[in-house]
């Protein structure tokens, strides 16, 4: 029923990729009101913005989209241009982003203050998630959440750069004891003492299975405070060549599976040492064995949704 | 308190044998693999004694009833152990409605009458999914230094219980994205008295942090230490027959080398308990596989090196506890060994030589292997006296001791 509908939009409007999920209207609404409720609230001085800042920052929310290929993601679907030759379903995709920063047309980085909502968003960090629990993700949570909002200064921006993760400074918290996003425990990996900064799960043929739980490896110490890991596995996102704030980033699964090949209708990476691993990270411009960016590469899996 | 209650001049019998292997009061003395390098008698007394006199146990501890000579396990500053917490540690280790589908409990995988263990090569959990290794007993688990098969990063008992409550791969009890269901279960029930009990003031007093902090405090309360071999060290000498005894000299000698992994009080020699500073964290490899004649494990099973990525790793697994090893079969991280007899072969031969099939392989000449598994040789009755030994670490009154027993259930 919604995959009907998102296709519809899509046919209408590059904006209804701003969400599979639900309402995608509500959400474009929303997303063009940005733009208004800023200006008011340069008006009213700095009561109005999110952050107690000054008023030279304007609010921001920032779009994220989901996609396999020419197709918005959802629930209800199964994809057949996932990976050449399978069926994919998704079960589960949820992702940290931190760090952003949006670039100006001189190529300066201006650093976005997050809101904190206690749920989605806090300590500098946000949480996205596309799966709303019904269908093949049924495992999952009815919520979902494709936009982050928080202030950053007053100007024209065309680009964008974030992380994917939970940044290490925060990544070996005792999520029982957190609120916000790091309380959620289904992104926690406690065998790694650390969150599953990127987590997709989804099956393959119906029984096989798509799974990616990167989180940071090579750790060792005691948690929380005298530990460390060697293998980040944080991808670093820049795309330029768009208006952040009007234009949603996309996240194409088809091109984070562009290099996998199923064993066994399987893809499975832990971020260990192995092809399935090389092979996804290297999508995300991860360089397997070290956890850190490919210089000069770029990765595909996002995109500017126009 | 902890100087061992043994003394030569009490069992000249066993006195004897210390003076000659030094190995007895290592096991008291918990730390055998550093002590027996010393001299016997003297120099271990005072070993014993520098490790133990600060961690005198308090009258604020006499309800766990620990046994003679043993140390307070470690307990966290911010979790300290009480009753009242490890009683709701027990009902909730004992609740289905800890998984999501409420088939399962945490003792579905760890049965009092398997010293915590469920009697399957892998442990199964509530989906049907089995988990790639074996369930471990959470017999004094307590006074571990790491917890798991093969995890130097997983230390604390709070922070574990998050694995089998929320992991995705392999699921366990499923919970993860089944917070707000378990928060409604647990407040639909008979939780409110027991967690303001365990968290007076605290307030939520259920919550995520605090179903970790019970947990964590009922498992330390588990703790073994009655077996025939226990009574036999605090002066009961008839509780070991002469076959035991003969396999324990036979276990704490150079030649079989049982007692270097798995010395000290816990027969493990990852131990940790209030008193010792930094606790070492030991795994090793025993020449179970080598499936490429470079020492390779299977694929899904290969030891800290899937947590360290150092290849130096491969197959190196912590060494379970020998207490109630009896009751604990099938053996090895994954169940591969079906009885003591053939794990007595896999470590006479200096590991395990599997001939056919995707396995095959020479254990003994993997190249990551212990230099402490380097084979023995012994003979039909010596291999029946350490068994012998070995089944005089069975504690039955901890398999039934009605302190960690299943609080659903009425007791007849």
């Amino acid at each position: 029923m919604r995959s009907t509908t998102v296709v519809l939009l899509v046919a209408l409007s590059t904006t209804a990729l701003w969400s599979c999920a639900e309402d995608d209207t509500t959400e474009a609404n929303d997303h063009a009101d940005a733009g208004i409720f800023d200006d008011a609230g340069h008006a009213d001085g700095n009561d109005h913005t999110p952050d107690g800042a000054g008023a030279d920052q304007q609010s921001v929310t920032l779009n994220f989209a989901a996609v396999v290929g020419t197709q918005p993601l959802d629930c209800e679907s199964t994809y057949s241009d996932a990976i050449a030759g399978t069926r994919f379903a998704l079960k589960d995709l949820r992702f940290y982003v931190s760090e952003i920063s949006l670039i100006d047309a001189a190529g300066n980085l201006h650093a976005m203050t997050l809101e904190e909502d206690n749920a989605w968003q806090g300590d500098g960090v946000a949480l996205l998630d596309f799966e709303d629990g019904t269908g093949s993700c049924s495992n999952a949570t009815p919520d979902t959440r494709t936009s982050i909002t928080g202030s950053v200064a007053a100007g024209e921006y065309t680009g964008i750069v974030f992380t994917i993760g939970v940044p290490e400074a925060l990544n070996h918290v005792n999520p029982v004891e957190q609120t916000g996003p790091l309380a959620n425990v289904a992104l926690h990996w406690s065998w790694m003492m650390g969150y599953k900064h990127f987590q997709l799960e989804g099956s393959l043929n119906e029984s096989g299975l798509v799974l990616l739980h990167l989180g940071s490896k090579g750790c060792s110490g005691n948690p929380p405070s005298d530990f460390a890991c060697s293998i980040s596995n944080r991808p670093r996102v820049e795309l330029v060549g768009a208006n952040p704030l009007s234009t949603p980033v996309v996240l194409d699964l088809a091109a984070l599976l562009a290099d996998s090949t199923p064993v066994d209708d399987e893809v499975f990476c832990m971020a260990e040492q192995s092809s399935a691993c090389e092979e996804l990270l290297g999508t995300l411009g991860l360089d397997m064995a070290s956890g850190d960016p490919i210089s000069d590469s770029e990765t595909l899996v996002f995109r500017f949704g126009e | 308190m902890f100087r061992p209650v043994v003394t030569a001049s009490v069992l000249p019998f066993i006195g004897r044998r210390i003076r000659r292997s030094c190995a007895l009061w290592g096991v008291l003395a918990a730390a055998a693999v550093s002590a027996c390098a010393q001299d016997t008698g003297d120099s271990i007394n005072e070993f014993a004694d520098a490790g133990m006199a600060d961690t005198q146990v308090s009258q604020e501890y006499a309800w766990l009833e620990l046994p003679p000579g043993f140390p307070l396990p470690a307990i966290p500053d911010d979790n300290p152990l009480t009753p009242e917490k490890a009683e709701l540690g027990r009902y909730l280790f004992y609740d289905t409605r800890l998984s999501a589908n409420q088939t399962m409990s945490c003792a579905s995988c760890h049965l009092q009458e398997l010293a915590f263990t469920d009697g399957r090569p892998q442990g199964l959990g509530s989906t049907g999914e089995f988990h790639p290794r074996s369930s471990m007993s959470l017999v004094n688990v307590g006074y571990l230094s790491t917890l798991t098969w093969s995890n130097p990063l997983m230390t604390s008992l709070e922070y574990q219980a998050l694995l089998p409550l929320f992991g995705r791969s392999p699921v366990e009890l499923g919970m993860a994205d089944q917070e707000a269901e378990l928060f409604r279960r647990l407040g639909e029930s008979e939780y409110a008295d027991l967690f303001e009990q365990a968290f007076p003031g605290e307030t939520p007093a259920i919550s995520l942090l605090h179903v970790t902090q019970a947990l964590a405090s009922f498992q330390r309360t588990i703790i073994s230490g009655n077996s025939p071999f226990d009574r036999y060290m605090q002066g009961d000498v008839g509780a070991l027959s002469a076959s035991a005894l003969r396999g324990l000299e036979l276990f704490f000698s150079e030649r079989a080398e049982c007692f270097h992994c798995h010395g000290g009080f816990t027969f493990t020699d990852s131990v940790d308990h209030a008193g010792v500073g930094q606790a070492a964290r030991p795994f090793h490899n025993t020449g179970l596989y080598n499936l490429d004649g470079n020492g390779a494990y299977p694929e899904d099973n290969q030891g800290i090196l899937e947590v360290t990525g150092r290849a130096e790793d491969m197959g190196a697994f912590r060494a379970p506890t020998l207490r109630n090893i009896a009751v604990t079969a099938p053996y090895m991280h994954d169940g591969s060994i079906a009885d003591l007899n053939a794990v007595i072969d896999h470590y006479a031969a200096g590991g395990r030589t599997i001939s056919e099939g995707e396995y095959a392989g020479v254990g003994s000449e993997s190249p990551f292997r212990s230099p402490l598994v380097r084979g023995f040789v012994l003979s039909e009755s010596e291999r029946a006296d350490l068994i012998a030994f070995l089944e005089s670490l069975t504690d039955e009154t901890l398999l039934t001791d009605p302190r960690f027993s299943n609080p659903f259930v009425e007791s007849p």
